[in-house]
């Protein structure tokens, strides 16, 4: 027989009595109601058709010879079923305490005999219902995860792509280290999610000066990470025309605009062009590699630092507004010379604010005393102590991205 | 002696056809039982039961009484229980609940089933 399960068909019952008159009684007044009736003689033979066929309903009587029926309902709810089994139990015990401890037994209702039909019908129709608001339940719950295991491919689909934004992103920030012979630049980009808002770089300005910055946009999704590509491209090394921080020079080559200039003119690019609500903080060095001269211009980006040669750590800078946020700001350069043996430290708010477990943040005593005991360590390797500060600082949990961009002045050759 | 409510109750469920078959089950199981009544004592309290719950289902309410009656007192255990009573009591409901069976097995019943 081929059936077709139906979520509100909870129809098959099973009458298990030991009286063969009164299991034809009750499949007489069953077959009434339109239900499929199977029978069986003990709770034994019931055991072994429940094991086959899942019945709906179980009507059962309470004393049989062999197993009884509160033995039968005990071993029923113990069976593996794919739905609820709605278990009525039938007596011609009289007394009060019985019905107690038939329900106790896992039987959901109890039937005094002789039966009446119409009671019958009324109690399993109830049972029905409960039924078909277990299967109801089901339904709705496995269409839950269907969807939810849906929804997981979905964002698989999306951690591959941001896994793929954060291989691109990183490699905005293709060249780590490199020396300009009188001072060496070493670059750290470590975002916390797939993709960051986070963006570290330098670029030649001439043969004398070297450009560095530090870049937060605000947010660390896709929108910021975006912004960060833009602005890398602005910022350029490779192609000098169309870096915005370059100008062409009286005598030919490239001349830098001043620091301050610089960050107006991002501002006031960011606000009118741009139209976005992202907004960043950001560090910009023009740095003379003769003199060890350092103009700089401050955003919102944390202070940057210079550790002089005999170790003590200075903190430059007055602030100043984020670029994006406010129209017209003005923001102002200020300048270091830096002697050999010197290094300059720009860092992202990932670093100072990197929060240990009681939620206090190292701040910029916490990175004097790791610069004091990474001092001399050559940059590459500094920028990957001071990764692992933080990491052990934070207790492995960083949550916010960190950059830095550090410049270890030597001094240029005395013959030159 | 017999409860005739219960015995119109029940043909209103099971139909005609379905009333025939349902008294030769009860004979076939309540006199199957009774032959052997109290052969076996540990059978005695499961038997009277089934022969409880046989006689209130056609409505022998006396003889249903009586076995319930026993029942109890076997469960007591002060006396004996007065198995030829029982037998004479079964005995006596047959008969009458013969006199009128023709009724129920019949054509539908349409009159009043009071005794």
């Amino acid at each position: 027989m081929v059936e077709t399960p139906q979520l509100t068909a909870a129809r098959r019952i099973l009458v298990v009595d030991d009286s063969r008159m009164q299991r034809r009684i009750l499949a007489a007044q069953l077959a009434r109601a339109g239900y499929q009736v199977q029978e069986a003689g003990t709770a034994e033979e019931a055991l072994a058709i429940c094991a086959e066929t899942e019945p709906d309903l179980i009507l059962s009587d309470w004393v049989m010879p062999g197993m009884s029926g509160l033995e039968f309902c005990r071993a029923f709810r113990e069976m593996p079923r794919t739905g609820y089994g709605y278990f009525v139990l039938l007596s011609s015990k009289t007394e009060k305490d019985e019905v107690a401890l038939g329900l106790q037994s896992g039987a959901d209702d109890y039937l005094l005999k002789p039966v009446n039909g119409d009671e019958l019908r009324a109690r399993l129709a109830a049972g029905e219902r409960i039924l078909r608001m277990e299967r109801e339940l089901k339904e709705k719950n496995r269409l839950v995860s269907s969807t939810l295991a849906e929804l997981q491919g979905l964002y698989d689909t999306l951690d591959r792509d941001l896994k793929e934004a954060w291989k691109l992103q990183q490699s905005l920030v293709r060249e780590r280290f490199r020396s300009f012979g009188s001072a060496d630049v070493s670059l750290l980009l470590r975002p916390t999610g797939h993709v960051g808002g986070d963006l570290v770089g330098f670029f030649p300005i001439n043969a004398r000066r070297i450009g560095l910055y530090g870049i937060d946009v605000s947010g660390h999704g896709i929108t910021s990470a975006l912004m960060t590509a833009r602005l890398s491209g602005y910022l350029s090394g490779a192609s000098p025309d169309q870096n915005i921080a370059l100008i062409p020079a009286e005598a030919g080559g490239h001349d830098a605009r001043p620091p301050a200039e610089l960050a107006a003119y991002l501002n006031a690019l960011v606000i009118e062009e741009m139209r976005t609500e992202s907004y960043f903080t950001l560090i910009y060095a023009d740095v003379d590699l003769i003199s060890g001269r350092v103009e700089m211009v401050q955003a919102g980006h944390p202070h940057p630092a210079v550790q002089r040669a005999g170790g003590r750590v200075e903190y430059l800078g007055r602030g100043g507004f984020p670029i994006g946020l406010i129209e017209n700001a003005e923001y102002e350069s200020f300048a270091t010379v830096l002697r050999p043996g010197d290094r300059l430290f720009l860092m992202s708010d990932g670093v100072t604010e990197a929060a240990d477990a009681r939620g206090a943040l190292l701040g910029e005593t916490g990175l004097g005393a790791i610069m004091a005991g990474s001092a001399r360590m050559p940059g590459p390797a500094f920028l990957e102590a001071l990764m692992w500060d933080l990491i052990t600082f934070s207790g492995g949990d960083l949550t916010d991205d960190v950059s830095a961009v550090l410049l270890e002045f030597h001094g240029a050759p005395s013959s030159c | 002696m017999i409860d005739w409510n219960r015995v119109a109750e029940l043909r209103e469920e099971v139909g005609a056809m379905g009333f025939s078959e349902v008294l030769d089950l009860f004979l076939e199981e309540v006199e199957g039982v009774l032959d052997t009544l109290g052969a076996q004592r540990d059978r005695l309290g499961e038997d009277l039961h089934f022969l409880k719950g046989s006689a209130w289902n056609l409505g022998f309410a006396s003889f249903g009484v009586l076995c319930q009656a026993g029942e109890r007192l076997l469960a007591t255990g002060r006396a004996e229980v007065d198995i030829a009573a029982i037998r004479d009591c079964y005995a006596r409901s047959k008969a009458q609940f013969m006199e009128r069976a023709p009724e129920f097995c019949g054509a539908p019943v349409t009159g009043s089933a009071a005794a």
